[in-house]
């Protein structure tokens, strides 16, 4: 493939660049990461460059704009330990994660560096679960909020547009859930995973016009998608409420999902697999604050018989 | 030359002064040396105060001598405390204050200048009061003393480590010793850091991994098998026995030697403190076996690093317990307490209204009314009828689900999804999941803790079993002992042991250092009778005496000298065999060079000083001027001093002719086992004044307080009430009420005064309302109340003053400019009774009360009883907050006598009463509490004056020594039968009392 001029001219100052700092021996590695490590650039990018630095007290973690014949390069400095509890630590999929496991590594001088970052592609069964629940967490506001438009004012732009915020947490489940390395820009990365589906809701969303059908059928599209995956995007919520064995009440399960897997919000989650029929919806009684002398009901959540029933298999795509 | 210099500034700040205030009252000490001639100017050798005038204090000048032991005494209210702490103590602190930048005045609260002309020869002053300390759970004697800091030295420096998971010894070493063992292995090595990893008290698993993946370790090692944190876990909790984090695989050599030392600290911060070498390739097996014995343990091939003091503290939240959160201490909801009317039903609100009340509407009422249609109970039956399954079954939870149905008397339609099953784990499970997730919280709420007090009890933490550090922190010892078993064992036996302890191996030479200075410090707390305390003694349960005479010892321990120490009454809550000990300390403290004031009315302390002030003659405003001051034949000499009269004998308080035999009723408390009392049966024979005595810690308060009084209270109001361990109180049938009578304030604010305490304030109200103008303008008694609008002056509230905070300076009172400190508005005080407004009468002394109101029996008798009680000075009015302990005390004994219903049993129970008071106090007291007996009620006194031991009908002696050596009777009878007891301490001393008095 014949390369462009513009994309010639930044290998050509990334080169010269590591040429310099390849001699630097408190530079451990140098891994390039946006869009020049697997994405197109245009006159207008920057270089993202991550350099592993010695651990010491006078290299810190810290950020620096340099200029590499005239293109800005942005450099993160990261000592190694840092950079060992990023790669391993983080979450996969996660921001972190998916910088330095898109990135490339251009020379190390340290090959436990290098056994990290062959590490960073692999993308486990529990952080998929995580990093599912979080976006399907993140999915369901909007959801909701298209339906709120075109239930109470048959705004169908409105509709459309709701529909289309949630496009984008929408894609990261149909990476996420192919045990795929998410990009940022994750929604033309799951268009062409599942064309159908994503052509309806956003595609078709966007490019032609917004009749009631179009978009209650987007809708409809949406609402399907996610009620055939529910089981395994909510299995986090699910298992925790099957193993309580008891009515939970709001707070307790957000305190237990931030205390255990760091995610907030998971009470939306929870009305949503009640709506479903997954788990049931109770309540418990609370008092509003230390001096109040009524008691009000919490919103609570408790898991259904057995098991949550139906399919736990993700859909074939 | 030093008198004439510290004299000049006198006569200029006195003919500053009105003219009332110009002819002050002089007392000098008369220890004032005149320096040698030619000798350098000497230094000042008294302290001289010019114009006191705080409180009750009558514009008086004195000097008292510096670098002796100085006691101030006088009757209660007489100006003793004004003279001490709210004059030359205010005034060093304001000083040391207005040297401080005005940035750190803003973080400290300001003290007020005190109403003095001037003070010379002050030193840094520091005033050690009978205060408790505050309730911080997470205070002891060890945080007190700073001796826990010590300990923790101790066993960071010489502490020997044990393998968490063999117990055998394994080695401690700095990251830098583990650095270059690591380096020494052969060059190109490959090592794995592991970090052993444990789910220690019952942690949930997922949240121990969820933290070793936040500290960025991916890859585990469970039981020989490799794990990655980020796949699915499919373990058993139960069958794993060991885990290590792997935090980083490295190459040895030099040039790796930053990145090593950078993961051998990521290593150690994983694994608490404990971290595992395993060599991949690269070394032979000898080498491998050199380099781990050299090392490692021998087994897991563990190394402790970098274990420093810190290491060892609970209130550090990575060495706390995770379970107690440092605490040593765990709650759990306590039946009695959820349900505190077991004769009412569930449907009836038996359960403690914030923990469950049934509603049929809610969910909550529906599971209930589900659980009983399964366990086949009514809602309706009584608690306490109720089978003891279905009550185990509500309260802790039932192992099945059931169907959920909806009660027929539900009226709100709620989505309660009837047929669906459900679980119940119980309510008593409820508020305790609720409590671990606020401990989790790490919050420290007092609302939230009074809502928990409520409905739970201590229990030692189940996991740390008191402890309050992670277990990890209990495998290193000295001489077998950990950190807790040395904080467990009494003083005593500690400074035994620490003699006994010879440190060896790197930290030999500190740790005999640290011994040393840890026993020093314990030879001071030993000195002042605190042998029976440890230091993981919770600060919140020692008595006032305690903390006084500890924060004593810390001081003693501090070795500074020329500093000035006011002490409030260091002798209360001595046994006389430890005053002595205490009056020792005092003057140790004086020989390294300070100045020691003591108030004080104990007569071994007194006969002890070398100088004595006495205050009065009388209280309040009989009192504020310097009666005599001298040496103590100075005193003694003095005619017109109390304490003279009764140190001299001219005066004392007699030995009653005959015992009262009682009414022939005890009350006999049955196996007592709380704290250090051994299964005790104690009779206390009812109609009777019993003192109650013994060596300080021997059991007394437990005795009293926490089972007689609380068991009596549970009886006879309020049945949540929990008392300490013992079989059962027999004769509770006797007794109709009972009263703790102590010295805590009789109100928290300035609006509570004697008037309204006692509750005569109300009949003075009604007086007001019944005169003419009352009644033309229609005015009620909320019209003379400065607590409601209506009458009160609005722009002060009712206070009579308005108080300004400034920024940086002490918070600024003023009179209300539109009251003019009356409290009340012009048109309230148009309203007069017999010629006094109702700010007149406020204003008036009880003992000119006596007279105003003598045609209102209802008032004037309880006015009467505040007189008799020697309270005539203090005004109807006055401020709760500017009384003192002994006045609040015998406040409610005038309420109580007030009151006395004679067909009725009460008993009375009083915690040192003579705290604060003079001989002349304490005859007044054994007077009004002779009135209480007399009536036919029972006087319980925890008491160590002998004055008043020998003035009760009967005696209970416990002991014979204070914690584990005491909790036992050792004599009960008369106090002559106690005297005649050989085996009594007390017995001794009253012996001597009682011949003396003969």
């Amino acid at each position: 493939m014949i390369e462009r001029p513009i994309e010639q001219k930044f290998k050509r100052a990334l080169s010269s660049l590591v040429a310099e700092v390849q001699g630097d021996r408190s530079i451990l590695a140098a891994i390039l990461c946006g869009s020049l490590s697997h994405d197109t650039v245009w006159a207008k990018s920057d270089i993202d460059l991550v350099l592993v630095t010695i651990d010491d007290r006078k290299a810190p973690e810290t950020g620096v704009a340099l200029n590499a014949d005239g293109v800005h390069v942005h450099t993160i400095l990261m000592p190694r330990t840092a950079f060992r509890q990023a790669a391993e630590g983080a979450t996969r999929n996660s921001f972190t994660h998916s910088l330095l496991a898109k990135g490339r590594l251009l020379y190390t001088h340290d090959e436990s560096i290098a056994d990290l970052f062959a590490r960073l592609p692999e993308i486990g069964e529990r952080d998929t679960a995580v990093a599912l629940l979080r976006a399907a967490t993140a999915a369901l506001g909007p959801i909701q909020k298209a339906h709120k438009w075109l239930v109470t004012r048959g705004d169908l732009d409105y509709t459309a547009l709701w529909i289309l915020y949630a496009a984008t947490p929408l894609a990261q489940i149909e990476v996420f859930g192919r045990r795929l390395l998410a990009d940022r820009e994750v929604i033309p990365q799951a268009l062409a995973l599942n064309p159908t589906f994503f052509r309806t809701v956003y595609t078709d969303l966007l490019n032609e016009p917004k009749t009631r059908a179009k978009v209650e059928g987007a809708l409809a599209a949406v609402d399907r998608y996610m009620a055939e995956r529910a089981v395994a995007l909510f299995a986090p919520v699910l298992d925790h409420l099957r193993e309580a064995g008891e009515v939970r009440s709001a707070t307790e399960i957000e305190t237990h999902f931030r205390r255990t897997l760091d995610i907030d919000c998971v009470t939306v989650a929870c009305e949503y697999l009640a709506d479903e029929g997954l788990i049931g919806k109770a309540s418990t009684p609370v008092q509003l604050t230390r001096r109040s002398t009524v008691q009000v009901q919490e919103l609570a959540f408790y898991a259904l018989g057995a098991g949550p029933g139906g399919a736990d298999e993700w859909p074939a795509g | 030359m030093a008198r004439r210099v510290s004299r000049e500034p006198a006569r200029k700040a006195a003919s500053a002064a009105p003219k009332a205030a110009r002819t002050p009252t002089k007392h000098t000490a008369g220890t004032t040396r005149k320096p040698a001639k030619g000798a350098p100017k000497a230094a000042r050798t008294t302290i001289a105060v010019q114009g006191a005038r705080v409180h009750n204090l009558r514009n008086i000048s004195l000097e008292i001598p510096r670098d002796r032991l100085v006691v101030i005494t006088g009757l209660s209210g007489s100006g003793k405390s004004s003279l001490a702490f709210d004059t030359i103590y205010a005034e060093g602190q304001r000083r040391y204050m207005e040297s401080l930048s005005s940035y750190a005045k803003r973080f400290v609260a300001q003290v007020a200048r005190p109403d003095v002309d001037f003070i010379y020869g002050l030193s840094p002053v520091i005033s050690i009061e009978q205060k408790t300390i505050a309730s911080n759970p997470r205070s002891t004697v060890g945080t007190m003393t700073d001796i826990s800091s010590y300990l923790n030295l101790l066993f960071a420096t010489i502490g020997e480590p044990h393998c968490p998971r063999t117990g055998e010894a394994t080695p401690s070493r700095t990251s830098s010793q583990i650095l270059e063992a690591v380096l020494s292995l052969p060059e190109g090595t490959e090592i794995e850091l592991r970090a052993p990893v444990f789910a220690l008290y019952g942690e949930e698993l997922d949240v121990v991994l969820t933290e070793v993946r936040k500290k960025g370790c991916r890859l585990m090692v469970i039981d020989g098998e490799q794990v990655d944190l980020a796949a699915g876990l499919t373990l058993d909790e139960s069958a794993i026995r060991h885990m290590d984090a792997v935090v980083d695989r490295l190459v040895t050599g030099r040039r790796h030697e930053k990145a090593i030392k950078a993961a051998i600290a990521a290593t150690l911060l994983v694994g608490d403190g404990l971290l595992r070498v395993e060599i991949v390739k690269g070394a032979s097996k000898a080498e491998r076996e050199r380099f781990h014995r050299a090392l490692t343990s021998r087994t897991h091939h563990l190394v402790y690093g970098d274990i420093q003091p810190d290491w060892f503290v609970f209130n550090n939240p990575e060495s706390a317990c995770r379970t107690c959160g440092g605490l040593g201490v765990h709650k759990l909801t306590h039946p009695d307490l959820l349900i505190p009317d077991p004769r009412r039903s569930i449907r009836g609100g038996c359960f403690v209204r914030e923990a469950f009340r049934y509603n049929p509407d809610t969910w909550d009422g529906a599971m209930m009314h589900s659980l009983a249609a399964v366990l086949g109970f009514s809602l309706d039956t009584p608690w306490e009828a109720l089978p003891d399954a279905a009550r185990q079954a509500i309260l802790y939870g039932v192992d099945r689900k059931f169907l959920l149905v909806r009660p027929p008397e539900a009226k709100v339609t709620r989505e309660i999804p009837e047929g669906h099953e459900i679980g119940f784990h119980g309510i008593a499970r409820r508020i305790e999941r609720h409590y671990t997730r606020y401990r989790q919280r790490g919050e420290a709420s007092s609302g939230m803790e009074a809502w928990l007090d409520k409905v739970m009890v201590e229990h030692v933490c189940p996991d740390c079993n008191g402890a309050r550090v992670r277990a990890t922190r209990l495998l290193f010892t000295i001489d077998g002992r950990s950190i807790h078993d040395v904080g467990q064992l009494h003083f005593d036996r500690l400074y035994d042991w620490l003699g006994t302890v010879a440190p060896g191996g790197r930290g030999a030479d500190a740790g005999r250092q640290i011994v040393t200075e840890i026993r020093r410090r314990l030879e001071l707390l030993l000195g002042i009778g605190l042998d029976y305390l440890n230091f993981d003694r919770r600060s919140g349960t020692l008595s006032g005496g305690e903390s006084q005479r500890i924060r004593l010892s810390t001081q003693i321990g501090s070795g500074l000298m020329g500093m000035l120490y006011v002490l409030d009454e260091p002798s209360i809550g001595l046994h006389p065999k430890d005053n002595v000990k205490m009056i020792a300390t005092l003057e140790r403290l004086r020989d390294i060079g300070n100045t020691v004031i003591v108030v004080e009315h104990d007569e071994d302390t007194i006969r002890a000083a070398d100088h004595v002030v006495e205050m009065g003659p009388g209280p309040g405003v009989h009192g504020g001027r310097v009666v005599v001051q001298g040496t103590v034949d100075d005193v003694l000499a003095c005619r017109e001093s109390p304490t003279g009269a009764f140190l001299a004998g001219r005066r004392s308080i007699a030995t009653p002719a005959r015992r009262r035999a009682g009414s022939g009723r005890t009350l006999i408390v049955r196996g007592a086992r709380e704290n250090n009392l051994k299964s005790i049966d104690v009779a206390f024979p009812l109609g009777t004044m019993v003192a109650i005595t013994g060596a300080s810690g021997s059991g007394k308060s437990t005795l009293v307080n926490e089972i007689l009084y609380k068991a009596l209270w549970k009886r006879l109001e309020d049945t949540r009430t929990l008392p300490g361990a013992h079989d059962a109180v027999e004769g509770i049938e006797h007794v109709h009420k009972v009263v703790n009578i102590d010295q805590s304030p009789i109100g928290r604010n300035s609006r509570s005064n004697p008037a309204t305490y006692i509750g005569f304030y109300d009949n003075i109200r009604d007086l007001f309302t019944r005169e003419p103008l009352s009644v033309e303008r229609g005015y009620k008694a909320g019209r003379f109340s400065f607590n409601v609008k209506g009458g009160r002056c609005e722009e002060c509230q009712g206070e009579g003053v308005i108080t300004t905070q400034l920024y940086f300076m002490p918070d600024v009172e003023v009179t209300c400019g539109a009251c003019k400190g009356a409290r009340f508005n012009p048109e309230t005080l148009e309203v007069t009774l017999r010629g006094k407004t109702i700010d007149d009468v406020l204003g008036t002394s009880v003992e000119e009360g006596v007279r105003f109101f003598a045609g209102d029996p209802a008032i004037g008798r309880k006015i009467e009883v505040l007189n008799d009680l020697g309270l005539g000075y203090l005004t109807l009015g006055q401020s709760a907050t500017t009384l003192s302990g002994g006045e609040a005390q015998r406040i409610k004994i005038a309420a109580e006598l007030s009151k006395l219903q004679r067909a009725k049993h009460t008993v009375y129970i009083l915690d040192e009463p003579t705290t604060g008071l003079h001989l002349a106090d304490v005859e007044r007291l054994l007077a009004c509490l002779d009135r209480l007996v007399d009536a036919g009620h029972t006087v319980l006194l925890i008491e160590h004056h002998l004055d008043v031991v020998k003035t009760a009908d009967h005696v209970i002696d416990l002991g014979p020594e204070g914690g584990h050596a005491g909790g036992e009777v050792v004599v009960t009878g008369t106090p002559e039968d106690v005297a005649a007891c050989r085996a009594s301490y007390t017995g001794a001393f009253l012996r001597e009392r009682l011949r003396r008095d003969r």
